[in-house]
């Protein structure tokens, strides 16, 4: 047999696991769609300096496909046009050259800020337009913001947000008495794969 | 190799919470998936994937004894010169290494292909190690699957082991780091384990963790950190603030600061020039822009990342995927393009469990796209038979 035989645990399920961790949003958590710079600016939410950095950040993420179905598969049919690099192929399909680059088309991006790891995280993910309407992160999950741009994110969203996310720069006055752990800066990364 | 489709056990969601398992679905989508479940022949698991697991973990024993005494190798693995010591002292004193998972690529037809080997901080123990067991005992039970199937998964077994062998004085430490359930789940059955082995313990968060005067690491009871069990990986803790203290810290941590050599992307480059052309390699060579690649179709990794970030594939010479993410900045590597195999359009990649240096269990993720993130849905196996 290569299985053990018998296995038990003793500690987990008599503990409710993770309790508390989805119950530490924080009033400061705020993740919000913007189609421009200008919109993040006039939120007022975020800096004029985060917007601008949000925008540069989420321009620098482009996801490609070799081919139009895969691209299709995360973003839905009809989401997707022949990178920008390849000759002009407007919108006929039927006659589009032959490209080795498919990707969604931009819209803007979602900036979010969250706690981990005991400090102000945030950053940005590009969005773009989803075949069926609406809007799709890089990963293909749907994004709906509210009448007001703000979008509830979801577990995968905060996770994702992890790759780029970095510490919110803070003006703050330094509390007195011993300084907090030090192995947290990079706590923001998800630990393994 | 098989595919099969399979019946989910009834009451397995009232299972995973009776045991603690509560991250089965991630964001609303199944992550543990037993409607489908890949089938090995006997010949399969142990020519094919327990063997290979078995020589590519001693392969990188063997490496790490080299690495440690050149610094030409520590430089390649961008690994800061203020932790050379630190590392070959680790080494030298023999200090135990827990667990690892090296990815492979199998179809069932060809050799086992490394992708990497997650050495330093591999997840989805909980789920390959305890639940896919009681997956297979339940399927047996329940008539979902043949009484002769079996598994290849002595994993908790040999976790429970090896705690067994750690020379622990007074309390082991187990820490994760904060908003990830995840990750502390991990952690949590990780101390189920080492209870189960007889040890005292206690689960912390990194965040949590302090430094005395002396540079001594304590947690916030104030309480010394003897032994740390960190589910967070070295190259983290060497840029934060508390990675100067590490070289002079008094504590033992799991896993040794000589995993770090075999948790870096650079392992790959260089048992590639040692062990050139074997079946379970793929060519793979440290990537400098400007410099001929070995091959036209290739993917370029950074030497340390995460979660299938910031990975490019080069498809004959042209760009033709790449994931968003900030890491890189310390270099890259390169590895010849091996695409996980297509079963009815989901690619299978293969996680073999490396327990004190034991290749002892087998686990699967499968995801439609080319890179395994972390949304990939973790499906169990078994063995079977054909016909």
């Amino acid at each position: 047999m290569k299985r053990s035989k018998a296995l038990s645990l003793l500690l987990m399920g008599s503990l409710t696991l993770g309790g508390g961790v989805g119950c530490s949003k924080s009033d400061k958590e705020q993740f919000s769609a913007y189609s421009t710079v200008t919109e993040c600016i006039e939120d007022g939410k975020f800096t004029d300096q985060e917007c601008q950095e949000f925008a540069s950040q989420a321009g620098s993420q482009s996801v490609q496909f070799s081919s139009r179905e895969d691209c299709e598969a995360r973003f839905g049919e009809g989401a997707c046009e022949a990178d920008s690099a390849a000759p002009a192929a407007t919108t006929g399909a039927d006659s589009a050259p032959r490209t080795s680059s498919w990707a969604p088309m931009f819209w803007g991006f979602m900036a979010g800020r969250y706690l981990a790891g005991g400090q102000t995280m945030q950053g940005a993910t590009p969005l773009y337009r989803a075949g069926a309407g609406g809007l799709r992160t890089p990963w293909g999950e749907s994004v709906s913001p509210d009448a007001k741009g703000r979008v509830a994110p979801t577990a995968a969203m905060r996770q994702n947000m992890n790759h780029v996310a970095k510490p919110r720069v803070e003006r703050q006055t330094s509390r007195s008495g011993k300084p907090a752990g030090g192995f947290n800066k990079n706590s923001r990364s998800r630990s393994a794969s | 190799m098989r595919r099969l489709k399979v019946d989910p056990r009834e009451n397995w969601q009232d299972i995973a919470r009776s045991k603690g398992f509560n991250f089965h679905h991630v964001n609303g989508d199944l992550y543990w998936d037993e409607s489908v479940c890949y089938a090995f022949s006997l010949r399969e698991i142990e020519e094919d994937l327990e063997g290979p697991a078995q020589e590519l973990a001693d392969m990188c024993l063997d490496l790490v004894a080299e690495a440690v005494e050149s610094e030409r190798i520590l430089e390649q693995l961008a690994i800061p010169p203020h932790f050379w010591d630190m590392t070959r002292d680790s080494w030298r004193r023999n200090e135990p290494s827990l667990y690892g998972r090296f990815d492979f690529g199998y179809d069932g037809k060809g050799p086992a292909k490394l992708y990497e080997y997650n050495a330093d901080t591999p997840t989805s123990l909980y789920e390959g190690a305890y639940f896919q067991w009681l997956w297979l005992e339940d399927a047996i039970r329940q008539g979902i699957l043949p009484a002769q199937a079996d598994q290849f998964n002595s994993i908790q077994e040999a976790l429970i082991e090896t705690f067994g062998l750690f020379q622990v004085d007074g309390l082991l430490h187990l820490a994760s780091v904060k908003g990830t359930e995840e990750d502390r789940a991990t952690v949590e059955y990780l101390r189920d384990c080492a209870v189960q082995a007889g040890l005292d313990t206690k689960q912390i968060y990194m965040e949590d963790i302090l430094a005395d005067s002396q540079g001594q690491f304590m947690d916030a009871d104030q309480e010394p950190i003897y032994w740390l069990f960190k589910l967070y990986p070295w190259e983290c803790m060497l840029g934060d603030d508390f990675g100067l203290l590490l070289p002079g810290c008094d504590t033992t941590f799991v896993e040794p600061p000589w995993k770090m050599i075999l948790s870096n992307k650079g392992l790959l480059p260089l048992l590639w020039e040692r062990h050139r052309g074997h079946p379970n390699l793929l060519p793979a060579w440290f990537h400098k822009p400007g410099q001929t690649p070995l091959s036209d179709s290739y993917v370029i990794k950074p030497l340390f990342s995460r979660e299938g970030a910031n990975i490019r594939v080069i498809n004959h010479g042209e760009e033709i995927f790449s994931s968003p993410g900030e890491y890189g900045k310390e270099g890259h590597i390169a590895q010849a393009l091996h695409y996980p195999p297509n079963f009815e359009g989901q690619g299978p990649v293969l996680g073999l469990w490396i327990v004190n240096n034991n290749s002892r269990g087998l686990s699967i993720r499968e995801d439609s796209s080319p890179i395994t993130g972390d949304l990939s849905r973790f499906v169990p196996h078994c063995i079977l038979e054909d016909g």
